[in-house]
């Protein structure tokens, strides 16, 4: 199979420029002369930050890849790169075929000018002749649905009518190499549904998709591949669960699960999570044995409808349970101050293979959460053993097991 | 067997599609082509500017013939009436009005060019396209109020007995190399002002310093002669001299060497600013 993109080691160099200026004096050159004596050490200051270092990916025709990574990683410096807007400091990229990226949608909308001016405008500007925006005209103005405001300036139209129609004329081009960048989250929740629909379709037929993306179910499931780039740099290209976890991994451990936490009337100590008694450095478990959680903490103050417990959450950052220990105990509602152990226990045969994160909750109800960040533990579940060995390396479905006491009863031949 | 055929003709198309190359230095080859498939974008930019131009003004186009007979009038008062400077036989006001025509052009065009990359922000920081193609769209946009100011100028020279003769020739040419030198003028500071936006603020200055360093509240003949050579290093000067002599006739003298010293700045300010432009364009969405 040809392949519809070789990056061969692109770098990005950015120059920041520091502006120390002392507050109020914000005169520009005019304060830059008064200050001419002490310019040297009151001055600006340029830096050298490199949004990108030494990317290399290819991409082969017909292949669905996203690219991963926390904001600021490069991602957005990468698909401009990609779509020729910035150029490379260093590095080569060779592209088959016409790429068009439905990059922030409304880019060069005229607020004055008429809903179907402005899809004629919009059309050129992604690269669409008149002609083609003519033919396909009818179909825009259906799936934006603005049929009425047509020849109304967009700038009286509601933000709603405004980003489907913006919308709907990227996604009405037809390149050989598409670019979707968080385009999913456009108008209300029937309309990102319709658009969602009408971005599978813009990924079928073959075509070439790079898709970038926060929302981890959405990449999961509109591409099979991915690179994950962190601080500018990109680490192999692999299967797009792979990728994830370990994006959720990398953006767990930094949002901390680090101990202690400290507040002023309540400091987490430890968190410990075990199995069998062993600490695993991974976090890796057995899925047919119980988990063990032991949390300690220091109480300083007495605390009324004090709550503490901790959730469950998918790498997709969905909360998949939660249990307290004033759930089943409302009398361990109000605490005295003091250092406290407490003990829980994820079952076993509970949670399906794969990745997750254990989220500490600590609030007093109705008042407040004693910490802002949340403590988040990543841990990984391995498959039962006493699971169909068969089933192995498949795909997982779902979260939790269910065993529904399966009974099988031949009635007839 | 069906789908194989399919399969393979997919395959032969892909294999025939266009490569384009990126790196750090864009390549030179395709950037005309690009520029030329980009012709109908440009017709779009053309089209928006000048829809947009007189939107919510109750005036609306009219503005584009108030502004040049406004102009007109406190010239003819002050350098015609009140310092009484001499117009070569032509009525002052047709003189003035001559000269502010190509004048009105360069300042109003250089001033949108100029400033029309900074001003299509969102689109150079989110779109590729040739960049050329914004500051070109501004002086073509402003080649709309120029003909409105045109036909004023000939109904008027119709009133005032003085209808353009044959000379009328050269100004399709001259308006080409004014066209020309506002498009090399503008590539250059269209290009700066992406680093250093004081041309905003430095450009009306200088235009309104240029109005009296070009003759076009009076005649070019009040310039003592052994200044003449320098004035003429102001590629305008031809460029309004030229003008009279082609709407007012022979009577309004014509030098050809301050002709060509106009022409020659042109081509130079046009043939470096694009050098410059293409240089520096790659470079716009880092900064902008």
């Amino acid at each position: 199979m040809s392949t519809s993109i070789i990056v061969e080691g692109i770098s990005k160099k950015f120059r920041i420029h520091h502006e120390k200026e002392r507050p109020l004096q914000n005169g520009g050159v005019l304060s830059k002369l008064l200050n001419r004596s002490n310019l040297g050490k009151n001055g600006a200051s340029d830096e050298d930050f490199w949004a990108l270092r030494n990317i290399s990916f290819e991409v082969k025709q017909g292949e669905r890849m996203a690219i991963v990574g926390r904001n600021g990683a490069g991602k957005s410096t990468l698909l401009k790169i990609l779509s020729r807007v910035m150029s490379p400091t260093s590095g080569k990229i060779q592209i088959r075929g016409s790429l068009s990226s439905l990059l922030e949608v409304g880019t060069g909308f005229h607020p004055e000018l008429t809903g179907r001016e402005n899809i004629y405008l919009n059309g050129a500007l992604l690269g669409m002749s008149r002609q083609e925006v003519r033919k396909k005209f009818d179909a825009i103005v259906d799936f934006a649905e603005v049929e009425r405001f047509l020849d109304t300036p967009v700038k009286r139209y509601s933000s709603g009518m405004y980003v489907r129609l913006a919308f709907a004329v990227s996604a009405f081009l037809e390149p050989d190499i598409i670019v979707l960048d968080e385009v999913l989250s456009v108008g209300d929740a029937r309309f990102q549904q319709k658009s969602y629909a009408k971005m599978r379709e813009l990924a079928s037929h073959g075509r070439t998709v790079l898709f970038v993306s926060h929302s981890m179910s959405a990449v999961k499931d509109l591409c099979e591949t991915a690179i994950l780039i962190e601080n500018g740099q990109a680490k192999e290209k692999t299967k797009v669960d792979d990728a994830i976890g370990d994006y959720m991994r990398h953006a767990m451990h930094v949002d901390g699960a680090d101990m202690p936490q400290e507040s002023d009337q309540l400091d987490l100590l430890a968190l410990h999570v075990t199995q069998g008694g062993i600490k695993n450095p991974n976090y890796y478990f057995e899925g047919d044995q119980p988990i063990d959680v032991e949390l300690i903490y220091q109480v300083k103050e007495s605390l009324q409808n004090f709550r503490i417990g901790f959730g469950i959450n998918t790498m997709f950052g969905q909360l998949l349970c939660r249990s307290l220990l004033a759930d089943r105990a409302p009398e361990l509602e109000n605490v005295q101050p003091g250092t406290y152990r407490l003990n829980g226990q994820l079952p076993a045969e509970f949670l399906v293979a794969g990745d997750y994160a254990l989220e500490i909750h600590a609030s007093q109800f109705g008042i407040k959460a004693f910490f802002e960040t949340k403590a988040l533990r990543r841990f990984r579940v391995n498959r039962p053993s006493s699971f169909n060995v068969q089933h192995h390396r498949e795909q997982t479905f779902g979260h939790v097991y269910l065993d529904p006491h399966w009974r099988l009863e031949r009635l007839s031949d | 067997m069906n789908i194989e055929i399919q399969n393979k003709k997919n395959l032969d198309k892909y294999d025939s599609l266009p490569i384009t190359v990126i790196t750090a230095n864009p390549s030179d080859q395709r950037y005309w082509q690009e520029l030329w498939d980009s012709r109908e974008l440009l017709g779009m930019m053309v089209w928006r500017d000048i829809a947009v131009r007189y939107k919510q003004t109750a005036m609306g186009i009219s503005w584009a013939i108030v502004r040049p007979l406004a102009t007109m009038l406190v010239f003819s008062l002050v350098f015609g009436k009140i310092a009484n400077l001499p117009s070569n036989g032509a009525p002052y006001a047709m003189m003035v009005f001559a000269g502010l025509l190509p004048w009105l052009f360069f300042a109003s065009a250089l001033s949108d060019a100029s400033n029309s990359v900074v001003s299509n922000s969102n689109l150079v920081s989110k779109v590729y396209f040739p960049r050329i193609i914004i500051p070109l769209a501004s002086v073509i946009v402003g080649l709309l109020d120029f003909a409105l100011a045109m036909a004023v100028y000939v109904v008027m020279s119709f009133f005032y007995g003085q209808p353009p003769g044959l000379n009328v020739f050269v100004i399709p040419l001259l308006l080409l190399q004014l066209c020309l030198l506002i498009l090399g003028c503008s590539l250059w500071l269209a290009a700066i002002s992406v680093w250093y936006r004081d041309f905003r603020h430095l450009l009306p200055v200088a235009l309104q310093l240029g109005v009296y360093l070009s003759p076009v509240g009076f005649a070019s003949t009040v310039i003592p002669e052994k200044w003449r050579l320098v004035y003429a290093l102001n590629p305008m000067v031809g460029i309004i001299d030229g003008f009279r002599w082609g709407l007012l006739g022979d009577s309004q003298p014509l030098r050809m060497n301050e002709v060509g010293i106009s022409l020659a700045i042109t081509l130079v300010l046009l043939v470096f600013g694009q050098r410059f432009f293409r240089r520096s364009e790659h470079r716009f969405s880092d900064t902008i």
